[in-house]
Parts: C-alpha cells; structure tokens; sequence
C-alpha cells in the first residue's frame, strides 16, 4: 500500500486523535492509533498531542507503512481559551508551528509550555486551524470564535465531537449555529483517546494518575462509557447524518494539508569547509593529510585503496561535512589535551582513522566500512565519539559555542514506563497497600525479566485469582512501554544548518544555554537527521592521567595510538586472568573467560569483548568457539557462502554485523529487509517485533539447506542483540582500550593503579581491591598524610623497588567527608610553607594552623583525623579527633553567644587538663580505617581475625586455590561484592576477600531464600561448599551459608554492641 | 526522704498498639515507617523483627530484602504520644506523680559534627515518682509486679526500672539487664539505700546512650574510646564538656544524683460533668424538667470556661433505691446551646420514671471538640446549614439516633449508585473530588444546559419495557409499561453509561439511556441493555419519571 499521493483529494478523515505522547491522558501508542485508522479504512489520520510534536514521527512510520496519510498536527492548548488543533499545510506553516511551541516551551517548561490565544496570529497562513469547542461550550465560546477568526491567517475550521454523553444533538446543534453565525464550517472531530475500545480502563487509570487519586474515588473524572475510540467512516458517517457536512469539512481540512515529514529534508552545517574547498574536497585534504601523519614511512597499499574507496563512497552518498563534523569535535579535543575515540558503524574506517576519529590501525585490521554505509540506505552514517568522562563538558561547550543553542540541540531520550515504574503506579490508583506493592512489584530480588503471572503472584504470597490483582497486572502489561516522560540523551547532537526550531519544537534543557528537541534517536534516524552521540568514557579519563603519569615520572610520552602493539608480555598477563581495573575484561565473566580464551593478539581481543555478551551467550555461540579455537572441534563452515562471513570468528557468528550477513547470505534476506532486522533489533527491547522475522530467517535458511537447529541459534543471537548488541566495530575500539590499559597495567602497575584510583568510581573494583592488587605487583602503598598526600593520588620514588616502579601514595580523595575544595586547599598551602614532604620535618605545626593556613573547617580536619591522616605530625587517630573537636567548639565559641556558655566552664584550650584516652586495638584501627578509607594498609580485617575463625573451624579463602577439585571446605572471608545477573536467573555471585586471595562464591536460586539473611547483611560469611576448577579457574559453589559477623567484635569489640556497628561496604547488585 | 522514681519503657508500643487494634497478628513482622530524605525508613518494628535482624534506622527496602513478608504501616507520632499520655494517667492509680516521655528523638542521623550536642533520645515511655507512695501496694517490688502484670494484661511489653534518680530509672529500664519476674523485664535499685558509689557502680557497664545523648555525640565519643559510662566517669569534666557539650556533664550528674533533675507531672482532665444532689428526692415532671434546665445551664457553662462544644450528651438520674438511668442524645454538629440541650432533653425528662423519687442527677458532655466562644442572640442570623442542623436534632431527639438518614451524593456515572444515605452526623465522607465537593456541585455538572439531565424520581427497581426502537441507537418510538402503550412524539438521547469496569460483575452491560416524552406530555427516562452492534442480546427498562 502506499499513502494516498498529495494531490489526491481525502474523501475521509479522522481528526482530533490523542496519541499517548499526551503524557497520562491518551492511551494508545501513535503507531496503534495509526494502524487502526488504516484498518477500518480511513484515507487520512489527524494525530495531535497536546502542544507537542513528540509522537509525530512514529506516527508517520506508522502511517507510511499502512498506506494511509498522515495529517501533521499539534492540539494547541492555551491557558486562556478552548482547545485548537492547528496542522500545517506545508513546510513553512510547519516551521511556524514549531516556533510557536518552541517559544511555549522557552515561556514556561518542557513539562507545562505557556500558550495564549493571542500566539496564533503568530502561525503562518500555512496553518489550518481547528478550533476545539469545550465539553458545555456557553455563549462565550461563540466571541471566542470570532476573536480566534480574527487571528488566525488560514484556513479555520470550527470542531465539534461525538461522545455519546446524552447531548450530542443538543451540543452540536448549538455548536453549528455558533458556527454559522462566525461563518466557519462545523467539522467533525473524533477526538479519540485511544483505538479501541479495550482501552477505556487504561484511559481510566491513565486519569487516576495524572489527577493523583484513587480509582474508587475518581467519580466524574472518569470516562462514562468506553466511547473515545476510532469508528469506521461508515459509522462516522451515520452517527453525523444530521450534519453530513462535518464529515465533508474534515476532508476537506485533510485534503489541504498536503504537508508531510517527508518534506523535512535536512542540510548539513557548512561551517565545515572552511575557505576555497567544499565540504568533499576538505574531506579529501584532511584524510590525505592526516594519512601522511599517521604513516611517516609512507602510506602501505593496502592502506591507500581503502582511502580511496571509502573517499569514493562517501563523495558519493554526500556524506563529507557529517565526517567534516565529527572530525571537528575530535580535532578540537585533541587541542585540547582530552582523549577521544570514535565507535560505531562508520568510525572503523581508514578515513576514521586518518582523521585521528579512531586508534585501530586499518593496516593491521580488516575495516568494516562499506558493510555499514551500504548505497542502498539513504541514512546517515553513525559515529559516536567517547571523550573522557571528566572533559566531555568542555566538547559541548565547544559544540554551543561554535553552532550556537538556535542550531545545536541534544536529541530526547524518551523515558517509558517499566514493569517496575508501572506497577508502582497503577497499584497506588487501585489503593493496593505498600506492602502488597512491594510483594508484586518483587522489590526485594528485582524480578524484572520473569513474566508476572498466577506462579509469580502466589509466589509473593498473594491470591492469583483475586479479580483486582488481575486487572492490576493487566492493566500494567498494557501501560508497559507508554512514554512516560521526555528526558534528554545523554550526548546525541543534533546540529542544522539552519534554525533547529523549524525542524523540530526545542525547549530549554535543565542546564542554562541549552537545548533539548522533542524527538529521540529513533525517530532522528526515520527522518535521516544527522546526530553526533558525545559520550563519556571513564576509561579515558583513566588512560590520560596514566599517560600524564608515564611522562611526568618515566618520561615516557605516548598516546593510544603509539602505545607499542601486540606486546607479548600484556597477553602473558592477561591469559592468566589478572585483568583487575583493566577496561572491560575485569568482569568476573570476561576474568573467567580470558584463561580459556588465551588472547594472543589484537583481533583476539576484539573476540573477547565481544563474546561475554548476552548476545552470543544466549545465542549459545560462546562454547563452540572455544572447543574450535582449542582445537577440540573442527572448524567447518554451514556452507561455502557463509566461510567469507564466518572465516574470522572460527565459523561461528559472534559480531552483530555477522549475524546480519547471515541473514542475507544464508535467509535470502534483502540489504533493507536486513536493516529493518537490525532496526528490530536495535529496539527490541520498546517494540518487540523481532518475532515476524524469526519465521522467514528460519524458512530462508533451511530453504537454502541449512540446518534448522544453526538458522534458530543464529535467531536467537540476534535476539540477544537486542538487548545488547555489539558489533565488531564497537568491539575493535573497545579492545583497543583493552589493550592499552591492558599494556599500562603490565609494564606500569604503579601509574596503572594510580590512574584508576584518581578516576574513581569507575570500573567494577573498590579501591581496597585495586590496592590490593598493586601490591600483589609490588608496588609500595604508603598512607594518606596530611603532609603529603595530594587530593589525588601520586607516585613517590620508591629506591627499594626491585622493577624501579614508583611508590604509591595514596590521594586526600579516598577519604570520606572530606571535600575536594578542602582536600586541595590542604595540599597547596603545604607547598605554600615551602616544606614540601621532605619527610624531615613535618609541613604543619598544628592542628590549628592547617586551619588556619588551609582555611578549612573542622569538620575536614576530623575526616582526615578519622582517616589517621595526622601520623606524620605525632598524632595517632585518637588523639587527633580528640584535638580537632575542641577546635570545632572553639570556633564556634568565637561567636558572643557561645563564648559565655565557655566562660562558663572556664575551659581555655591549653589549659584543660590531659586526658587519658583508651588506646585503639588493632582490630579496631582496621575496622577505624575501612569506615574512613574503605581500606587498610595496617592490616586485613579477615587476617586480624583470622585465630578466633580458625578456632572456630573456618578456614582462609587462600585454601580454595591450593586444593584439589571437589574438595569440601568451611571458608570465611570478607564479601566485597555480591551480585545477581539478569542473565543468571537468580543466582548470586559473591565475591569472599582474604588478605591475598579473593574467590568467587556461586550460590544458586535455591539457597538465596533459605540463608537469605546471611546473604544480605554478612559482613564476614562463612561459606560451606565445594571447590570447583577448570583450567585455571577457580569457583567455591556453596551448600550453606552462615553470618558471621559475630567475630567483628573481636575487632572492634564497643563498636560491634553499637547500633551502627563496623561496615565494610561491598558493592552490592549494581 | 530519698526519691524513687520509676520508669516504663514500651519498646513496642506502636507494634503493640496495631496488635491490639487486631490490625496485624502476633505472628506477623511489623515494621512502622516513616519517609525522611525521599525513602522510607524503619522507626519502630516489633519482636519478630528484631530477631529477624530489623533494625530502627534502615530503609524499608532493605528491611524487606530481610523480611520480604513484612507488614508495614506508617508510624503516627501522634498517635504514639497519645498512647502515652493515657499511659501515663492510668499510672495515676500508683501515685499522683506521672508524666509521658515522649523523648526528643532526632529523625535519621544528622551528619557527623552538624548536630549540636543536646538532648535526644527516643521517647516511649512513662516516668513514676513513687516515693511515699509504694507502702500502699506493700513495697516496691510488688507495686512493679502488679504494674507489669497489668501492662501484659493490656498486651503491653514493657520494661521497668526504679532507681533514685530519673536519669537512672532511664538508663536501667533501656539497658539494664535484669530480669524480675515473668519474662517481663525490670529493675529495682532503690529498695536499700542506694548510695551514688554504688549508682555510679551500676550506670558504669551501660553504654553511653544510656545517658540521653543523641547518637552524633555517642558515635563522637566512640571514636575517642569513650563506649560505657564507666569510661568517663573518673575523666576530668572540662575537657568532656569543651567537646561534647555540658549536656552530657549535666545528664551524668543527674543521672547519679549529684544534681536534681525532675519531671513535670501531667494534671489530670477535668470531667465535664454537672451534678447536682437534691435535698428531697424529685419525683415531680415540673421538677425534673427543671432540674434537666439547670444541668443544661451547668454543663453549657462549663463547655464555655473550656472552649469546647460537644456532640454527645449523657444525662444520668439515681433513684432513691441506687437505681440508675441513662439516656445519651445526640447532636448533629458540635454545639454548646444551651436552649438546644435543654429543648432536646426536655422530651427525654418527660419519659422518665422516676418511681420513688430521684436523688441525683448529672449530665456529662462526650466527644468534645474546641469551639472558639461566640456570643449571638439565639436564632438570629443562623444559617441554613445551622437550622437545617436544628431541625435535624429535633427530629433525631424525637425519633431516635438512627432513624433520621440523609440522601448524600456520590460522584458516580451509574445512575443508582450516584446517592446514598448517611448518618446525620456523619462527616462528607463523599466528598467529589471530581468536582469540588457535596451535592450542589455535584449537580451542577450535569444541571449544565448542554449536559444530560436527571430525573426527580428514580426507580429503585427499574421496570421492564417493551419498546419499539431502531437499532442500532434510535430512541423508542413507543413502549408499553403496565399495559399501557406510550407513543413517543419527543426523544434526545443516547446517553451511554458503561458499567464500573473494575468492580462491575462480570457479564455487566453497557446502558443507552434515552429521554422521552409521550403524546400526552409525561417524561420518561428508559434505557437499553446491551449493545447491538457488539451483537448482543437488548432489553429495554424504565427507570425514571422527569416533571
């Protein structure tokens, strides 16, 4: 079917509908509205949200895939008169529009744009105008028309609907003689909340929401019957008989409106090309430039015929000033100092990495280019850059400050209710108790993924067949995936040539300066608007500072690019596993798989961070790829076509893009039939109609003679795609991040750990265990001191350190309370004194001239004191806090009204009399130091403990790595982490944490209810299980668990009677 | 003479409370909550609670990863010091001297060194000073037993603790370990001559807390080392002072007796009562319509020295044999009107038997709520609502509380479900949210010109039809109702009223209702039952007249 063509006249129309982009008052999705349209045979649909253009691009897919046309619109809604729909009848009466409630939204906010009646003059005469009459429209409504008449350039139509509430005949009657009198055509209107009418009971609760109040009291804010639907023209038609030219009005209206969102054609930025070149030949210059720079020796061959076929393509498809734009950002980054590297589909190129977008060297990679900006898809490339996390703000300042907020906007990220967010709100509506909430919602365990059906509800302890519950969970199934709210993306830029509010309504961020359009990603790509995605990366904050480090301490300059490649010692490292704090492989998954991986060269690494995905994990990829690169299976192609798809990954599909080819190689599927699934794909997770191509792939594939058990594997790997796809050229940029960290970590593990610790929090480790990890390195910790510790961490010499590594000082950062204003004030009043940690004598006297020379409060001081920050100064952690407390009354005694109430006590500073303070055990300056730091250097808590646990028969976590598999053990160690995986189905990864050792504890679904409380609140566990191995790997499955927090006592034995008790926090289920 | 002060704890009372209302059952884990910060919070749980590891302080959320099966309520603070109140009068019967401790909790915790140092504590219990008084239970330790035994009659845990000083009393009710008798926890200290040596001796092994500091300043002093109040009672006091504040000097001296520290009692609630005794025994109508008259007069003046009005009156008579009759009366509103009462119990005296005569007579106001003084001529410039309020007392006092309902409305489409009958003196609890509030409003919506009207009478039962229609949605063009064939000359409609859809019984149908005239001018309201264009089965009612 193909729309009805613009000039063809519209013999019937449906105007007036909602969409659920009306946050909370339509209750059917723009593509169900459109679709039911179609389907009961209308040629045209009038979709308009309440001032906004948010679902209108959905709206027009939809359209456009029903054969049915689309009447753009927005219900404007002012705050002094009757509703008005207005539609545009081309693209400059769009561009009006979109002024308009771009300024509503400027007026007032995202959430509640300012409108009066007196804006309409300001639409072009390119806008048909449709005036909504109230439900009990009074003889006021009819100067109201004729004050709108007044204002409004174009067409004006006056609308009135159906609704069944017993005056109809009375209202339109009233209605048509108003219009008559005004001389306006009465024009039918549908008015519709929703498709069908199943949806009443969503309208209903949608209601109870916005209005915040209970179904059973709502009353009259409810709906009295289910009649807000679509109806058939024919029924449209006798329901108007009395007034059939309503009907022929509204055609009439939809005929006009010849406008569509086809028309928004967008123009790159032409800032681009700077004097005499255009955008191509700028590109050109650049890439050969940058090529001559990256290639000092000359430009290999093979290197120079990708230049040139990809300058080609894109000469061909005009796609230079989109990489002329990104090229600008990464340029200005690079001036800037700030770490930058481009991903996604078009970044693994030869031209990407000329123009220094990306660090994957193509003459040692095969680029994937052409696979991605295919002739056949008329969308724009996609590039997203990562900066470091720290500096990715001083890129967007740039982006503004070089486009400006009129032409630069960041795209919406539209927020949709979940399963979680959903049922929270439609239970409140229904008056279900808290705690019945919290039993359906599975608050405790997060049972996001499981369906919630009659074994989920009885499981929670409530009565599947109860009739209220079952509304409830139907109702929320319905309301699942309804936008909720627009928020804005984290980095997708959008940036036009001209104004960015022709093209889309925009509205001020939460930022000041900035600005945010009402469509997200999705929609950018249906209408091929081009969108730069800005991201920020931890992990390049981390690498800069160890590269600043490297040069600073061992004059050693590098950059991502120049860091010396394929180093047999960084892949040594990484085979045995020991990849903590190293990017993306410090899981406990990708830990595991490296030993049997045996990553040897860059290309193995792309492997690795490709394959511990849900993807090939549920796709069940990952197995057979190890067997054939272990040599334990052979390694045999489905087919001759699919060995040049499926030669680099040993036959086995592991990349998105390869499951892609499949399906065009192996099912016969078309280049756009291939998009659309990779489409699917990319939004299974808010659609979900993955399902209709699982039957042609499968036909396709085993009609090409191929085994249908692979075609359904192959299927299923796409579907885990969908929630998370990674495709190669991802997967080649992250690993060379990988790899780089990887390579620092090796050769540098003092700069290595010192990089991560000043990039906190990032990465998956606490820094107890990054410390712990540098000293298995041997690398030297020494304290945090007031007299010389920076607020980051830093590297002193250390003369005794057999490798010449640094000795790691540890950073003011790590301690809690204390603020980074205060922490540097501290360092550089130090310097200030001239007494840089010499370790002669100490930089500061007293306690009361940091104060006073640092200007900072007690309350930093204490935090320090509390972090036993003052050794070098003679005080323990006692008799700092002890001193710093009286500082704090002291300066709050300088005002009049406290120092009577000292007068009092007479009790000057100087002259109190000493006091003996109980001395610390050890135990407890262990258990002192974790509250402040989360770490100590003195000692670990399990080794301070370790006599009473062994006494009670609990042995050392180190036990399971020297014993053979199988063995049972009683283990007890410190949880330093606990998680449950989506993809686990309930079962609980723990991680037990020795002086040395660390161990993962696996503990299935079945035990996580009955030693749930030893679980959840075990600070030390005590673990009876057994020793499970596989090559190199070591796992402890546990049978039963025990709380043993008991033994803290013997650390801090005051402390452990205390309510609060010792923490020593763990990352817990993140 | 030396001071005995008791104190009683209820570690439970909020639990305890729910438990006693039968809002939840002893084998259920409670929690009550409150939101501080964005989440909820536990303040207050019960036993099973705290043996399940439930903590005052943690989120919600975590309490329930510990005990998914939960109960949670909201806490009601007001409620809590409530119940101390009254706790703290029915202690009277010990001694004249009690007091709630509502302490001074803070909510959460303050961050560290923020808060000043002062006194908060957690509340929860009542203060006796008994001195003098225990020889009337025979000593100390039986008026505890009795104490005990009465608050576990109640279902009330409880903790008690006596000692000479309040700060002691306190600080062993909470953290004394000791047990007196019958699982229920208690302390006594002040029998023998206690000695500040040996009080000091007592309060050394408890924990600081026990002294009434808030947690910041315990938490301070236990980074010091200082955890007992052993530890800081041989340390020089100015250095403590200068850091912690002199709260806790003073709650230490107090606490061991150096210093007086005391509680104010809480007096006692007047009743509002009148009495009066008659030197000859009444038996005469005349006379007790004059007696009722005066205690009328008693009890209004008495209501207006206390800025209360009142919504029940109790009017009690003895007769010479000790025989006792009582008739309460109810008021509409809340009121102290004098006339009023005296008009609507005039009707009660003339009922009344007085047999040999009457030799007492007291009138008492209940269910009193404040009403600021006004001084106005009677009846002139009441309002509506306050004759219609005059009437209904009336008609109340004449035909009895119950008898006299009044039609409210509820905002409802369905037409049978859209009023109901109240009480007289119930509160609107069909408030409209929908629009506004009470019945005028509620009309209004559909009074309006364009809005479908609704009939003066409604049917209780609507009657079946047989009607002559088009379908799918035509208005009748005539029915026959009781043998008798309208013909319609006028119709509007359909108005459509869907059921409920979720409280609707299953099998519900949707409505059509049509407005409809007949040739001799009678209006009727009819509708239609089910829908034909979903192919179901119609049937046609009548269900109202219009004027």
């Amino acid at each position: 079917m193909t729309p009805p063509s613009d000039n063809v006249a519209i013999s019937s129309a449906v105007l007036g509908c909602y969409s659920n982009f009306t946050f909370l008052t339509g209750a059917s999705h723009p593509s169900e509205m459109v679709a039911s349209a179609a389907a009961l045979g209308w040629q045209a649909i009038g979709i308009a949200d309440i001032n906004s253009l948010a679902g209108i691009v959905r709206a027009h897919i939809a359209a456009r895939d029903h054969g049915i046309r689309l009447v753009v619109g927005a219900r404007l809604r002012p705050v002094d008169g009757p509703d008005l729909i207005a539609h545009p009848l081309d693209r400059a009466g769009y561009e009006s529009l979109s002024v308009l409630l771009s300024e509503a939204n400027m007026r007032g906010s995202k959430a509640a744009p300012v409108l009066y009646v007196a804006d309409l003059a300001r639409l072009s005469t390119g806008v048909a105008v449709l005036v909504m009459p109230p439900l009990h429209p009074q003889l006021d409504y009819q100067a109201q028309l004729g004050q709108i008449k007044q204002l409004v350039k174009g067409p004006l139509y006056a609308g009135a609907a159906l609704y069944r509430d017993g005056a109809d005949e009375a209202r339109i009657d009233l209605l048509a003689e108003m219009a008559h009198k005004t001389g306006l055509r009465l024009t039918a209107v549908a008015d519709a909340l929703y498709h069908a009418a199943e949806r009443r009971p969503l309208a209903d609760v949608l209601t109870c929401i916005r209005e915040k109040q209970l179904l059973d009291r709502a009353g009259h804010l409810l709906s009295r019957n289910a009649e807000r639907h679509l109806i058939s023209p024919d029924e449209a038609m006798r329901r108007w008989r009395h007034w059939p030219d309503a009907m022929a009005a509204a055609a009439q209206l939809a005929s006009q409106c010849r406008f569509s969102m086809a028309d928004l054609s967008y123009e790159y930025p032409n800032e681009v090309s700077p004097g005499s070149r255009n955008a191509m030949q700028e590109l050109e210059y650049q890439t050969w430039n940058g090529a001559r720079d990256r290639y000092p020796d000359g430009i290999p061959d093979k290197v120079e015929a990708y230049l040139v076929r990809e300058l080609a393509l894109i000469a061909k498809l005009g796609f230079a000033p989109y990489f002329l734009t990104v090229f600008d950002m990464v340029r200005f980054a690079r001036g800037r100092g700030i770490l930058c590297q481009g991903r996604g589909s078009a970044a693994n190129s030869a031209v990407c990495y000329c123009l220094g977008i990306t660090a994957v060297d193509p003459d040692r990679s095969q680029p994937l280019f052409e696979r991605f900006i295919s002739e056949a898809r008329g969308e724009p490339p996609d590039i997203d850059v990562d900066f470091e996390h720290e500096r990715r703000e001083e890129v967007i300042q740039h982006i503004y400050a070089k486009y400006g907020r009129m032409r630069a906007g960041l795209a919406a990220s539209v927020i949709t209710y979940r399963r979680r967010s959903a049922l929270r709100e439609v239970a409140k509506v229904f008056g279900l108790s808290r705690d019945v909430q919290a039993a359906l919602s599975g608050e405790v365990w997060g049972r996001e993924k499981q369906p919630l059906d009659g074994a989920a509800l009885q499981a929670a302890g409530l009565d599947p067949a109860d009739r209220r519950l079952g509304l409830v969970m139907r109702l929320v199934s319905d309301i699942s995936r309804f936008p909720r709210h627009l928020s804005q993306h984290v980095g997708g830029f959008v940036i036009t040539r001209g104004r960015l509010d022709h093209l889309c309504p925009i509205s001020p961020a939460a930022m000041e300066g900035r600005t945010v359009i009402e469509w997200d990603k999705d929609d950018l790509d249906a209408l091929g608007l081009l969108k730069v995605d800005v991201l920020a990366l931890g992990m390049l904050s981390c690498v800069r500072r160890a590269f600043d480090l490297l040069r600073l301490h061992y004059n050693r300059p590098l950059t991502l690019a120049s860091v010396p490649p394929e180093d047999s010692a960084t892949y040594d490292m990484l085979c045995a596993g020991r990849s903590v704090g190293v990017f993306q492989v410090e899981s406990r998954a990708q830990m595991a798989m490296l030993p049997r991986l045996q990553p040897r060269c860059f290309h193995d690494l792309v492997v690795q961070v490709a394959i511990v995905r849900p993807g090939p994990i549920q796709g069940d990829m990952v197995h057979p790829y190890l067997r054939r690169r272990a040599g334990l299976e052979k390694v045999s192609y489905p087919s001759k076509a699919l060995r040049a798809v499926l030669e680099r990954t040993l036959g086995v599909p592991l990349f998105q893009e390869q499951a892609m080819q499949i399906a065009i190689v192996g099912a016969g599927f078309t280049g756009n039939e291939a998009d659309q699934l990779r489409r699917a794909m990319a939004t299974f997770k808010k659609h979900g109609d993955v399902s209709r191509f699982r039957e042609k792939m499968i036909k396709g594939m085993t009609a090409r003679g191929y085994d249908a058990e692979f075609a359904l594997r192959c299927f299923k790997q796409i579907e885990g795609f969908g929630t998370y796809g990674f495709p190669e050229s991802h997967a080649a940029s992250f690993a060379l991040l990988v790899y780089v960290s990887a390579w620092i970590k090796c050769h540098y593990p003092d700069v290595f750990i010192c990089a991560l610790l000043n990039a906190q929090p990032m990465g998956f480790y606490a820094p107890a265990q990054l410390i712990a990890e540098a000293k298995r390195s041997g690398v030297k910790i020494l304290p945090v001191d007031v007299s010389y510790s920076a607020w980051d961490s830093t590297l002193e010499t250390d003369p005794q350190n057999r490798r010449g590594h640094h000795a790691l000082r540890l950073g003011l950062r790590l301690i809690k309370g204390l603020a980074r204003g205060e922490g540097e004030r501290i360092a550089a009043s130090r310097h200030m004194a001239g007494q840089p940690g010499s370790g002669q004598s100490p930089a500061f006297a007293s306690l009361a001239e940091i104060m006073r020379r640092a200007d900072v409060s007690a309350n930093a001081l204490n935090a320090i004191a509390a972090a036993d920050g003052f050794a070098s100064m003679g005080l323990d952690r006692r008799q700092a806090q002890w001193q710093v407390r009286v500082l704090g009354r002291q300066r709050m005694n300088d005002m009049p009204l406290f120092a009577h109430a000292s007068r009092r006590h007479n009790n000057v500073a100087g002259t109190e009399p000493d006091v003996q303070l109980p001395q610390a055990s050890g135990g407890e300056e262990v258990a002192a130091d974790y509250r402040s730091l989360g770490l100590s250097l003195k000692a670990h808590p399990v080794t301070m403990l370790a006599p009473p646990l062994q006494a009670a028969g609990w042995q050392s976590c180190a036990m399971a790595h020297d014993v053979r598999d199988g063995t049972r053990l009683r283990l007890a160690g410190l949880v330093t982490m606990r998680q449950r995986p989506g993809t686990a189905s309930g079962t609980v990864f723990l991680t037990l944490e020795d002086d040395i050792h660390s161990l993962n504890v696996i503990i299935w679904p079945k035990l996580t209810e009955t030693y749930r409380e030893a679980l959840l609140r075990s600070q030390i566990l005590g673990v009876v299980g057994r020793v499970q191995r596989s090559q190199s790997v070591v796992h402890f499955i546990a049978e039963s668990l025990f709380n043993l927090n008991g033994f803290l006592r013997h650390l801090d034995e005051a402390a452990a009677a205390n309510a609060k008790g010792t923490r020593m926090r763990s990352r817990d289920f993140r | 003479m030396a001071r005995v002060i008791i104190h009683v704890w209820f570690p439970y009372l909020a639990a305890d409370r729910l438990r006693r209302n039968n809002i939840v059952t002893l084998t259920q884990t409670l929690v009550l909550t409150s939101r501080y910060r964005g989440a909820d919070h536990v303040v207050a749980t019960c036993p099973q609670g705290r043996r399940r590891g439930l903590q005052i302080g943690m989120r919600l959320a975590d309490a329930r990863a510990l005990c998914p099966d939960l109960i949670s309520h909201d806490a009601n603070p007001a409620a809590d010091a409530q119940d101390l109140h009254h706790l703290a009068l029915w202690a009277r019967r010990y001694c004249p001297l009690t007091a709630p401790d509502h302490g001074t909790a803070t909510h959460g915790t303050a961050t560290h060194g923020t808060s000043t140092h002062g006194i908060a504590h957690d509340g929860n219990g009542i203060w006796l000073d008994v001195a003098g008084a225990t020889h009337l239970y025979g000593g100390l330790r039986t008026m505890l037993a009795d104490m005990l035994h009465r608050l576990r009659r109640a279902g009330l845990r409880a903790r008690v603790a006596a000692a000479p000083t309040c700060g002691a009393a306190w600080a062993l009710a909470r953290y004394g370990r000791h047990r007196l008798s019958g699982g229920q926890h208690g302390r006594i200290l002040a029998e023998a001559n206690t000695s500040p040596r040996q009080l000091a001796a007592m309060m050394a092994p408890l924990p600081l807390a026990a002294l009434r500091v808030d947690m910041v300043t315990c938490s301070a002093m236990a980074t010091a080392g200082l955890r007992v109040v052993g530890d800081i009672l041989g340390m020089p006091r100015a250095p403590l002072a200068s850091r912690f504040g002199n709260c806790l000097i003073e709650r230490l001296d107090a606490a061991l007796g150096h210093i007086n520290e005391s509680f104010s009692p809480i007096a006692p609630p007047r009743p509002l009562l009148a009495i009066r005794h008659f030197a000859e025994p009444v038996a005469a109508p005349d006379d007790i319509n004059r007696v009722i008259r005066v205690l009328a007069e008693d009890i209004g003046q008495i209501l207006a020295e206390n800025g209360l009005a009142t919504r029940r009156l109790r009017l009690g008579w003895q007769r010479v044999d000790g025989t006792v009759l009582v008739h309460d009366t109810h008021l509409s509103r809340p009121s102290r009107d004098v006339a009023a009462f005296h008009r609507l119990l005039a009707d009660v005296g003339a009922t009344i038997d007085p047999e040999f005569g009457l030799e007492n007579a007291w009138m008492e106001a209940r269910f009193c709520s404040p009403q600021a003084p006004v001084s106005r001529h009677f009846n002139e410039g009441l309002t509506t609502a306050e004759t219609y309020a005059s009437l209904v007392d009336r008609l109340v006092a004449r035909l009895g509380y119950g008898a006299v309902l009044r039609p409210r409305p509820r905002a409802c489409w369905q037409p049978e479900a859209a009023q109901y009958m109240a009480l007289p003196d119930m509160e609107d609890t069909a408030v409209n949210p929908a629009d506004g509030s009470g019945w005028h409003d509620a009309g209004q919506h559909l009074r309006h010109s364009t809005a479908a009207p609704r009939p003066v009478r409604l049917l209780t039962h609507p009657q079946p039809v047989s009607v002559v229609a088009l379908l799918p949605d035509h208005p009748p063009a005539q029915f026959i109702w009781q043998n008798k064939t309208h013909r319609i000359s006028r119709a509007s409609g359909p108005e459509r009223i869907a059921p409920q859809w979720w409280t609707a019984p299953a099998g519900s149908r949707t409505r059509d209702y049509f407005r409809l005239q007949d040739e001799q001018g009678a209006r009727f309201w009819v509708y239609r039952e089910g829908l034909p264009e979903r192919g179901e089965d119609v049937s046609w009612f009548l269900h109202g007249f219009f004027a």
